[in-house]
């Protein structure tokens, strides 16, 4: 049981390759870092690995099957800016719920109040906004997280209280996570291995 | 936008709807004896008897005049309606459906604009049969590819917003996107959309009556009375044509100020300014 990625390749012209040969695999329950620089490619890798895009080489396989273009994506990604990842004419809860509904107890672990769920998005914060596209990405169904940046534009405390409510979650259900961000300090702290993604770059 | 300019753009809209609230009030209170010919009272010039005059035949011209915008009204909401609902499925068609759907939809978006309009339409209602049904029939087919396109470019626009993809990830379909995402995103187009299709319809049904195609000539349309008061002009009577015209280009101005203060209203950057 893992989340594989054989020989990856990606790129948006022909024969100017964003990364290629990219390799990783994910047990679960395990964490990965990926870093690298600026415009090395993170957010394509986290979009192919979620399904969001296609991999121009290669091939993920989820759980021993090859991913899946329709019906619901077990590796469910989060994003960097999560005010894009709301739509602006739904209320929160409309938004929050529209894959699954999530329990109490899930909301009170990342501090979702009541009162923010009859609101718009343009109401909230991003810190705010950031807690609902994660308990969105928590569906029960999920078996792999993908975090790409997800709390680079926080501040220290409310990255700590975020990180730690997703930490616990992650452990519970025995989910694999992949962390990917600037911040070699979140990812020593909290990741088993990473990877260098500029290793793979061709430019 | 001022405050003042605010106000004028809420007037306009104000009046446009009064106006067409009176055309639509008077078109059924007004009863049909005026349409009945009557030759003690012909060729009246306007008074207090008949506002609008009389024709060569003793009819009331002011209900004529309003019995014929009742017609154009129907004929323009059906062909708005029917329109609009062309547009949106060939438009979210093109939009969602891959390229090669974009591309056929899009070549029959471009050869229907290529397409001389009148003529078209002069041969859909000839097809149709003639009669009410040929005008109705041909005005509400002819009017989507503008709309269709607009329609295909919002949909281009957000469907790869992120909360559309992340929507198809959780295992949504395409028709829970359309209706639930995107449906209410181009919402506001569409209405304007529908609002701004009314004046072409509406002229197009009085030009079509007008060239004889369509309705008989005892039939109120302000096509038809346009065509028949043409003949009396020489003879210094004025009050048929002038009423019904100015009447026509009203109403389709009417129409025409309620899409725009819309608009106007509808855009952010143009609401509080």
């Amino acid at each position: 049981m893992s989340l594989k990625v054989n020989n990856l390749g990606f790129c948006y012209r022909p024969e100017s390759w964003v990364f290629r040969n990219v390799s990783i695999e994910v047990p679960k329950g395990g964490r990965i870092g990926i870093y690298g620089n600026s415009g090395c490619g993170k957010t394509t890798l986290a979009k192919i690995l979620a399904s969001f895009i296609s991999p121009k080489e290669g091939e993920v396989v989820v759980d021993g099957e090859n991913q899946k273009r329709e019906g619901f994506q077990p590796v469910q990604l989060i994003f960097q800016h999560p005010e894009k990842t709301m739509n602006p004419l739904w209320r929160m809860k409309d938004s929050l719920c529209e894959s699954y509904v999530p329990e109490k107890s899930l909301l009170d672990a990342f501090g979702i109040r009541d009162e923010w769920m009859e609101r718009y998005p343009i109401e909230l914060s991003g810190g705010e906004l950031q807690r609902f596209s994660i308990v969105r990405a928590l569906h029960p169904e999920t078996k792999y997280i993908i975090a790409d940046e997800m709390t680079t534009m926080l501040d220290a405390i409310t990255q700590a209280s975020i990180w730690k409510g997703l930490l616990e979650i992650v452990k519970e259900r025995n989910l694999g996570l992949i962390v990917i961000s600037h911040e070699m300090a979140i990812i020593d702290k909290i990741c088993d291995s990473c990877l260098n993604l500029e290793d793979y770059c061709h430019a | 936008m001022k405050i003042d300019a605010r106000k004028k753009v809420i007037a306009s809209l104000v009046f446009s709807v009064l106006f067409i609230g009176l055309i639509i009030v008077l078109s059924f209170t007004i009863g049909e004896k005026g349409l009945e010919t009557d030759h003690t009272m012909k060729n009246h010039s306007p008074s207090l008897l008949a506002l609008f005059g009389t024709d060569s035949l003793g009819r009331d011209m002011l209900t004529r005049t309003v019995k014929g915008l009742k017609f154009s009204l129907y004929v323009g909401i059906v062909g708005s309606t029917l329109g609009v609902l062309i547009a949106l499925f060939l438009g979210i068609l093109a939009a969602v459906g891959g390229v090669y759907v974009d591309r056929v939809v899009m070549w029959f978006v471009d050869m229907f604009i290529g397409m001389p309009h009148l003529v078209f339409m002069i041969l859909v209602s000839f097809a149709v049969g003639r009669g009410a049904m040929g005008v109705i029939v041909a005005t509400a087919v002819t009017h989507w590819p503008a709309l269709a396109r607009v329609v295909r470019n919002e949909v281009m626009a957000i469907k790869k917003a992120e909360y559309i993809l992340i929507s198809k990830n959780t295992g949504k379909s395409r028709w829970f996107i359309v209706r639930k995402h995107i449906l209410p995103a181009i919402f506001p187009q569409i209405f304007i959309g529908f609002v701004l299709l009314f004046p072409h319809v509406i002229l197009h049904e009085a030009s079509m009556t007008f060239l004889g195609f369509g309705l008989s000539a005892q039939q109120p349309s302000i096509g038809i009375i346009l065509s028949e008061a043409t003949k009396h002009i020489s003879l210094g009577n004025w009050w048929p044509v002038v009423f019904p015209g100015l009447a026509l280009i009203i109403l389709v101005k009417c129409f025409d100020n309620i899409g725009s203060s819309l608009r106007i209203l509808n855009n952010p950057q143009t609401r509080y300014l």
